[in-house]
């Protein structure tokens, strides 16, 4: 089981690792970007005002999610999540797109939840529509993507109602299409170890401490730290690309690519899977990006990105069957594609309506 | 090693949020209104740091998973920030695009209060027929003006801002711009008057100036999507140039 454990940790370590020429070969082009008529630290500047202000921004949110996250790990039993899923297959797909509000986990908490599901007899149905749905619909997100689009209350509403209609179609769709054998549940344990507990030698069956709120407070915090920055280090270098591009991307150019109807969906969600920023600050990302794209863009990053992106794909590598992993994403990405270019096909229907 | 990095690192993290709030540098990265959630985050991240240190012994056998690189990185850049949240190079707000900013008046609704509730308003500054745009009050005098830019044409008013030219900027026309921050400077937009009149000589682009004027209302049309729109101008009268700005950013 150890070495279950440390041959999981040893390739999450060589998946980051594997990124660092990424971002070192960003931080060359933009120090040769500043040097490249004599020193313009402007440049440079820009890149440490983005990266530090959407940190500032999104941090907060990151470290709630992570307090949640250790609550929910030690005070509530996949037996009793499994126990509040009806058996039907769409009433159990529509009842486990909204579990979200009673366990709003952000989709870097969601697979070792789902595995459990899984393992206690749980329909793949209802694994698929749980996973891709609560880290979109929940209150934190939900919030959060208020707070970013505060002056667009509108973008709430599309992405709660277009997000879980996405996620319940692609949870009954898959289940058809798929079957458990595409789930290998030595994997599942093995990574179920490695994500909940990594450094602590997998002992992830922890329950609620006894005593006060000291000793609560006392239990919770180091299953929230790791938590952290088992999710941090992915959101850091999320944050950092995506400073990245906005600083070295030609201004123009993105917003033609922007405005096109097509394009411009399929570029944000290339961003999205790329940039991997957890759900509960995604929304600033694309609020970042609101002046250069499409509504319909921005519809599909915020749709696509909390079921999909690089750093969840790194994680359900190490749960589920390739072909599983190929199947899912082709299916989420066809789905928020669709969505995204209807909203862009609709303006009368989607339009962001200021409300200053 | 990597251990004792990250958890420096997560305690400068602390002592830096708790830095912008304290002296008031919040504003330059973020919204105010983001300022209770920085302050949560500067004591759960005070928190995560004591226990690391106390309550995790397992983390001593072992170290952390790779990733404390990019933990790390945004923490060299604060002395680049400059005045933006940082402590070394000069401030420079950032520059996103060079949107004209009836991109938000476009969008403002279209039954917005008449003159005579905007001057009884608290914030924007009204006398008599001049208007003078502070840092409190330039949004929603903004949004009063770009709504219903008839009701006040003939005013005399007197704005500051950064002088911005962009492709939908003719002859001798010209934008004087704040940044509008909705959430973070990574968002922020230029958000501003279209000017039209002489700049006087050494008025350079992207200098700050104050500017007063007269308004009028001429068309105006999004290079993007076509849409065109009565905005408001600002026949300039005069130009003073300023060292340096007396605020950069407006909040909605």
């Amino acid at each position: 089981m150890d070495q279950a454990v440390r041959g999981s940790q040893f390739k999450a370590d060589a998946r980051i690792l594997a990124l660092y020429p990424l971002v070192f070969a960003g931080l060359c082009i933009l120090a040769v970007k500043s040097l490249g008529s004599g020193f313009d630290p402007i440049i440079l500047e820009r890149f440490a005002v983005t990266t530090l202000s959407i940190l500032v921004e999104a941090l907060p949110f990151l470290l709630l999610g992570s307090l949640v996250s250790a609550v929910i790990h030690l005070y509530v039993s996949e037996e009793l999540i499994a126990r509040l899923i009806p058996k039907s297959r769409v009433i159990g797909a529509l009842a486990a797109s909204l579990m979200g509000f009673v366990f709003p986990l952000c989709e870097c908490g969601i697979v070792p939840v789902v595995r459990g599901l899984m393992k206690k007899g749980a329909p793949l149905h209802v694994g698929i529509t749980f996973m891709l749905a609560v880290p979109m619909v929940n209150p934190l997100v939900l919030a959060s993507t208020w707070l970013a689009f505060i002056q667009f209350p509108q973008m709430v509403l599309f992405r709660g109602i277009l997000g879980l209609a996405a996620a319940v179609t692609i949870g009954l769709v898959l289940s058809f299409l798929a079957d458990r054998r595409l789930l290998d549940p030595d994997v599942l344990l093995s990574a179920m170890a490695s994500r909940v507990l990594p450094a602590s030698g997998g002992h992830h069956h922890d329950g609620p401490a006894d005593g006060g709120p000291i000793a609560q407070l006392k239990a919770i915090l180091p299953h929230a730290a790791e938590d952290f920055f088992e999710v941090g280090r992915y959101f850091f270098l999320g944050v950092i690309l995506s400073s990245m591009i906005q600083v070295l991307l030609p201004d123009e150019s993105l917003r033609s690519i922007g405005h096109s109807v097509l394009l411009s969906v399929v570029v944000m969600i290339g961003a999205a899977y790329v940039l991997s920023v957890c759900s509960e600050a995604d929304a600033f990302i694309a609020r970042a990006f609101m002046s250069q794209f499409s509504t319909g863009a921005l519809v599909a990053f915020l749709i696509f990105g909390p079921m999909m992106d690089l750093k969840n794909t790194l994680m359900l590598s190490t749960a589920f069957r390739g072909r599983f992993i190929l199947l899912l994403i082709g299916a989420v990405a066809l789905v928020s594609a669709i969505i995204g270019i209807g909203v862009n096909l609709l303006p009368s229907v989607f339009a962001l309506t200021g409300v200053p | 090693m990597r251990r004792g990095i990250y958890i420096g690192a997560i305690t400068l993290y602390s002592a830096y949020f708790g830095y912008l709030v304290l002296s008031g540098r919040l504003t330059d990265l973020v919204n105010p209104r983001m300022q209770p959630f920085v302050i949560f985050a500067a004591v759960v991240l005070a928190l995560f740091a004591g226990a690391e240190l106390f309550l995790m012994p397992s983390r001593r056998s072992r170290t952390l998973p790779s990733g404390v690189a990019l933990v790390v990185l945004p923490l060299l850049l604060v002395p680049l920030a400059g005045g933006n949240g940082g402590f070394l190079l000069s401030s420079s707000a950032p520059q996103n695009l060079p949107t004209l900013a009836a991109d938000v008046a476009l969008s403002a609704p279209a039954s917005a209060p008449a003159r005579t509730a905007a001057a009884n308003a608290s914030t924007p500054d009204f006398s008599g027929s001049s208007l003078t745009l502070t840092e409190k009050s330039y949004f929603a005098l903004y949004t009063k003006l770009y709504a219903r830019p008839a009701a006040f044409r003939g005013d005399t008013i007197e704005i500051t801002g950064r002088i911005i030219r962009d492709g939908t900027s003719t002859g001798n026309q010209f934008l004087a711009a704040h940044l509008l921050m909705w959430c973070c400077a990574a968002d922020a937009v230029p958000l501003g008057f279209l000017c039209a009149g002489p700049l006087m000589a050494g008025a350079q682009l992207d200098g700050w100036v104050r500017i007063r004027g007269t308004l009028s209302t001429t068309k105006w049309a999004d290079p993007y999507s076509g849409v065109r729109a009565t905005v408001p101008l600002v026949n300039v009268i005069s130009v003073q140039q300023l060292p340096s700005a007396d605020f950069v950013y407006v909040y909605p």
